[in-house]
C-alpha cells in the first residue's frame, strides 16, 4: 500500500539535494529522464476503437453484447462495425480497444481454424482451447512489448458447460459468470453481477432481457457507445448472432439534468 | 523515500475499559542508520493526556513545544483541564495553519476526559485530518504492521493489564518487521487514577 | 527504497536497483520501489498530425521539442502527437499465506482477484496445486502468474516422464527459483510460496522473491496483505516477543485456524484481499481443500 508522502513523489523532498550532497542549480542538469532520450518508432495507441463487451452465462448456454460503434478518438466514425467473431458452434469471442488489431486477430483466427479443419481430425477450437491460446497470444505480445489493444470476451459452450472468459492485452485472464469490459466493468458488470447473484439459473430470454438492459445503461452513460448493438448467444445448438439491435432509449428526462455547464 | 520515513517511527493507541494505552518506538535514526536508542516520541500535555508524534524529528520537537505552548495558554486562559477532544481540535487546527508546508507529523492523541475519564484515542494525517476510532489507531513506518498486529490482537473492553499485554506486543511484533523502528518501546496505561509507563525489552535490531 | 524486513533482521541488507535496459526499438526504464518492480514503458505516436502535412516530414528537432515537455501532448485538443504509456505489467493484488508443521504443511491465498479498485473476480484461488505433495500460491502480476504456473506444470510433466516419478517440493522450489532467475532482467512480477513434505515428510514452505531469492521457512506470507501477516505470523507461530510461549509443536487444526484469523484480520484493511480464502492442508495422505468465506467490500 502506497506509503507516499504529501509530495506524491518518492523524492526525499522537494527540490532538494540528497542528504550529504549538495542543492542542484536550474541548468546544471545531470540527469535526463527516460523520455529526454529519443522516441519509441512503434505506433502503440488505439486509433480507431470499440468500446465495452459484456458477457452472462445462463442455464444452458452463455450470451455477450458489444455495440457496433468504431470510435476514432471522441469521432464516432463507424457506425456498423461488428465486433464479435463466431469460431465455430460452439466459440464466440467479442472484442473491445483497437479495431485494426482486432481484424488482424481475426485473420489469425481464422486460419488457425482452416488449418485445423485441413488435419480433418474432428477436433475443432473449443471456448477452453481458443480461451488458452488467447492468453498466450496477447501475453507473448505484450512480452515483445508490441501488444494487440485489445480486452476479448471469450464464450462458448463445452461439455455442456457454459464457457465465459476474460484476456486484456497484458494477458490477464480469467474465467467468471459474468464479465465486462472498458466502461462495462464499471457500469454493467455490478448490474449483471446483481442479476446474477439473484438467479445464477436464468433463462435465455431472462439473460437477452440483462443484456439488453446493460446495452442501455452504457449507451446512456458511455459518450463512446451507440445505440446498436449485437448479441450472441451460444447454447448446445450452436451459435447465433443477434446485430443491429436497438435498444429503447428514453431521453425525456434528459432535460433535467443541468448544472454542469 | 518519503520526508515522513526519514528517521522511522511506530506509534500505537488502543482503548480498553475505561482505560487507554499509548505506546512508541524509541529509535531516532538518518534513513538506515541508528542515532540514538531514547528518543521521545510521546508527549505528556495533561495529567491524562498523551500525544504521539511519528515523522520527521525536528518536527517532532517543534510540534510537541508548540502544543505545549498552546495547552499552557488554554488553560490558564480558561482556568480548566484541556479534554482529549479539545486537545484533538487544537492539534488539528496547529497542523492545517501549515497546510501548505506543513509539520511531517502524523499525530496520534490518547487520553481519559478530565471530567468523565471516558477513553479517547484519535489520530491525524500531517495536515490535521482527525480520525477517532472506538478501538484503536496506528501511525508511523510500518503502520501496515501495526494494523495487522491490531486487527487480530484487540478487542473490546480490555482491562490495563491486558491492554498492556496486547498493545505491547502489537508494537514489538510489527517494529520487528520495520528496519527504521524499534530498538526499545514505551508503553503508558493511562487510568483515571494513574498512569504506568513500561519500557519494553524487544530485539535492539 | 523500501524498510519492510524480508528475512528477519538478520539479513539488514536494502538493496536499490537501478537498471536501464534499452531494447532496439524502445526505451524502458525500471526502477525497483516499494516492493513494486515498476516497468514504465513510453511509446509516442505520431498520429494527431495532421498539422504536419505528409505525416512523414517529422524533424528530430520537432520530436525532441515534444519530448521534452512530456504529458503537454495529451492535452484534449492539443496538435500534438499523442503520447501513450503502456505498462506490460499489472499488479493484481492476492495474498497467500503457508506454514509448516512437523509432519504437514498448510499453504491457503485469498479469492479476489482485482485491478486498480475494480474486482475482476470474487472466485479465483491464487494457490495451484502441482503434485500428490505440493501447492504453489503465487500472487502478483496475473499474467504473469498464468504463464509461470503453465510452463511450471509443463516442465514438471517433462520430469515425470523423463524420470518415472514426480518431482519432490524440494526440487520444485529449486527449479523455481532458476525458472524466475531466467527472466532476471524482465522477471516475472509474482510472489510465490511453495509447500509441501521435504524427502523426509516433513512440512517444508519455500518463499521466493520476483527474480529466484529463496529461502526455506516454517511460514511465510506473500502478496499484498503480506506486511499486516507476518508480524502476526511471528508473534503466533514463531512465538517472537512473546514470554509465555505454548507448549508442543504445531498442529494442523491450530494452523488452519490461525490462517483463518490472519485473513479475517488482513481483509479488514487490505482492499486487495478479501471475498474467500483457500486452504490447502498437505500431509502423507494427500491435500485436503477447504474454503472459507471473507468480506466481499
Amino acid at each position: 500500500m502506497a506509503t507516499e508522502n504529501i509530495l506524491g513523489t518518492g523524492e526525499l523532498w522537494r527540490n532538494g539535494p540528497a542528504p550529504g550532497s549538495l542543492y542542484q542549480f536550474p541548468g546544471n542538469q545531470s540527469s535526463q529522464t527516460s523520455s529526454q532520450i529519443g522516441p519509441a518508432k512503434r505506433t502503440m495507441a488505439p486509433t480507431v476503437t470499440g468500446t465495452s463487451v459484456l458477457g452472462l452465462k445462463f442455464d444452458g448456454g452463455v450470451i455477450i453484447a458489444a455495440d457496433m460503434l468504431g470510435s476514432y478518438g471522441s469521432l464516432a466514425r463507424y457506425r456498423n462495425l461488428s465486433r464479435i467473431l463466431k469460431i465455430n458452434d460452439s466459440t464466440v469471442i467479442g472484442c473491445g480497444g483497437d479495431y485494426a488489431d482486432f481484424q488482424y486477430l481475426k485473420s489469425t483466427i481464422n486460419q488457425r481454424v482452416i488449418d485445423e479443419e485441413c488435419w480433418d481430425d474432428g477436433f475443432q477450437y473449443t471456448p477452453k482451447s481458443l480461451f488458452s491460446w488467447m492468453t498466450r497470444f496477447m501475453y507473448n505480445r505484450r512480452s515483445n512489448f508490441d501488444p494487440l489493444w485489445n480486452t476479448t470476451v471469450v464464450s462458448g459452450i463445452e461439455d455442456g458447460q457454459p464457457f465465459l472468459g476474460y484476456v486484456d492485452k497484458i494477458g490477464v485472464a480469467y474465467e467468471a459468470p459474468t464479465v465486462a469490459s472498458g466502461y462495462g466493468s464499471y457500469i454493467a458488470l455490478p448490474l449483471l453481477r446483481d442479476a446474477y447473484a439473484k438467479n445464477p439459473n436464468m433463462t435465455m430470454a431472462e439473460a437477452e432481457q440483462q443484456i439488453e438492459r446493460c446495452m442501455k445503461v452504457l449507451f446512456y452513460r458511455d459518450a463512446r457507445s451507440l445505440n446498436k448493438f449485437e448479441v450472441a448467444v451460444v447454447t448446445k445448438d450452436g451459435a447465433m448472432i443477434r446485430s443491429n439491435i436497438e435498444a429503447k432509449a428514453n431521453w425525456e428526462i434528459a432535460h433535467l439534468i443541468k448544472g454542469y455547464e | 523515500m518519503s520526508i515522513l520515513e526519514y528517521n522511522g517511527a511506530a506509534i500505537i493507541a488502543m482503548k480498553g475499559k475505561n482505560c487507554v494505552a499509548i505506546a512508541a518506538d524509541r529509535r531516532f535514526g538518518i534513513q538506515a542508520q541508528t542515532v540514538s536508542t531514547n528518543f521521545q516520541k510521546m508527549f505528556e500535555m495533561g495529567p491524562r493526556l498523551y500525544i504521539g508524534l511519528p515523522g520527521l524529528a525536528t518536527d517532532v520537537q517543534t510540534v510537541a513545544q508548540k502544543l505545549q505552548f498552546r495547552v499552557n495558554l488554554y488553560e490558564l486562559r480558561e482556568n480548566r483541564r484541556l479534554k482529549p477532544k479539545t486537545f484533538m481540535s487544537m492539534v488539528s487546527n496547529l497542523l492545517y495553519e501549515r497546510r501548505f508546508g506543513p509539520y511531517f507529523v502524523e499525530p496520534v492523541i490518547a487520553g481519559l476526559d478530565a471530567k468523565t475519564n471516558e477513553p479517547y484515542i484519535a489520530s491525524m494525517d500531517l495536515i490535521g485530518c482527525p480520525m477517532v476510532t472506538d478501538e484503536f489507531v496506528v501511525s508511523g513506518t510500518c503502520s501496515e504492521q501495526m494494523y495487522g498486529m491490531c486487527e487480530s490482537l484487540w478487542k473490546p473492553d480490555m482491562g490495563p493489564k491486558e491492554l498492556l499485554d496486547t498493545i505491547s506486543q502489537a508494537l514489538q511484533s510489527a517494529v520487528d518487521r520495520d528496519a527504521v523502528s524499534g530498538w526499545g518501546c514505551m508503553v503508558h496505561i493511562i487510568e483515571k487514577d494513574k498512569v504506568t509507563t513500561t519500557e519494553l525489552k524487544g530485539r535492539m535490531d | 527504497m523500501n524498510f519492510n524486513l524480508r528475512g528477519r533482521k538478520k539479513n539488514k541488507l536494502m538493496v536499490c536497483t537501478i537498471l536501464h535496459c534499452f531494447k532496439s526499438f524502445l526505451l524502458f526504464y525500471f526502477f525497483s520501489y516499494k516492493q513494486e518492480v515498476v516497468y514504465h514503458v513510453i511509446f509516442f505516436e505520431i498520429r494527431r498530425n495532421s498539422h504536419c502535412h505528409d505525416g512523414l516530414n517529422i524533424t528530430d528537432s520537432y520530436i525532441m521539442s515534444v519530448l521534452a515537455a512530456p504529458g503537454l501532448g495529451d492535452t484534449y485538443g492539443s496538435d500534438r502527437p499523442k503520447e501513450v504509456y503502456f505498462s506490460p505489467y499489472a499488479q493484481n493484488g492476492g495474498t497467500t499465506l503457508a506454514v509448516a508443521g512437523n509432519d504437514f504443511s498448510v499453504i491457503a491465498s485469498d479469492t479476489r482477484l482485482s485491478e486498480g479498485f475494480s474486482i475482476h473476480s470474487r472466485t479465483n484461488p491464487k494457490t495451484v496445486q502441482l503434485t500428490g505433495n505440493t501447492v504453489l500460491a503465487s500472487c502478483g502480476f496475473f499474467g504473469d502468474v498464468l504463464t509461470l504456473v503453465k510452463i511450471l506444470k509443463a516442465r514438471l510433466k517433462i520430469y515425470e516422464q523423463d524420470h518415472h516419478q514426480k518431482m519432490s517440493t524440494t526440487a520444485i522450489s529449486a527449479m523455481l527459483s532458476t525458472m524466475l532467475y531466467h527472466k532476471r532482467f524482465f522477471p516475472y512480477y509474482t510472489d510465490n510460496i511453495v509447500a509441501g513434505l521435504d524427502n523426509e515428510g516433513r512440512g517444508c514452505v519455500y518463499s521466493f522473491d520476483p527474480v529466484g531469492s529463496y529461502e526455506r521457512e516454517s511460514f511465510r506470507a506473500g502478496g499484498s496483505a503480506s506486511s499486516m501477516m507476518q508480524p502476526y505470523l511471528d508473534n503466533r507461530i514463531g512465538h517472537r516477543n512473546n514470554p509465555n510461549p505454548p507448549k508442543g509443536p504445531l498442529t494442523k487444526e491450530q494452523a488452519v485456524k490461525l490462517i483463518k484469523d490472519a485473513f479475517i484480520a488482513a481483509t479488514e484493511r487490505d482492499i486487495y484481499t478479501g471475498d474467500g480464502v483457500v486452504i490447502h492442508v498437505i500431509t502423507k495422505d494427500g491435500i485436503e481443500t477447504e474454503s472459507f468465506g471473507l468480506r466481499n467490500d
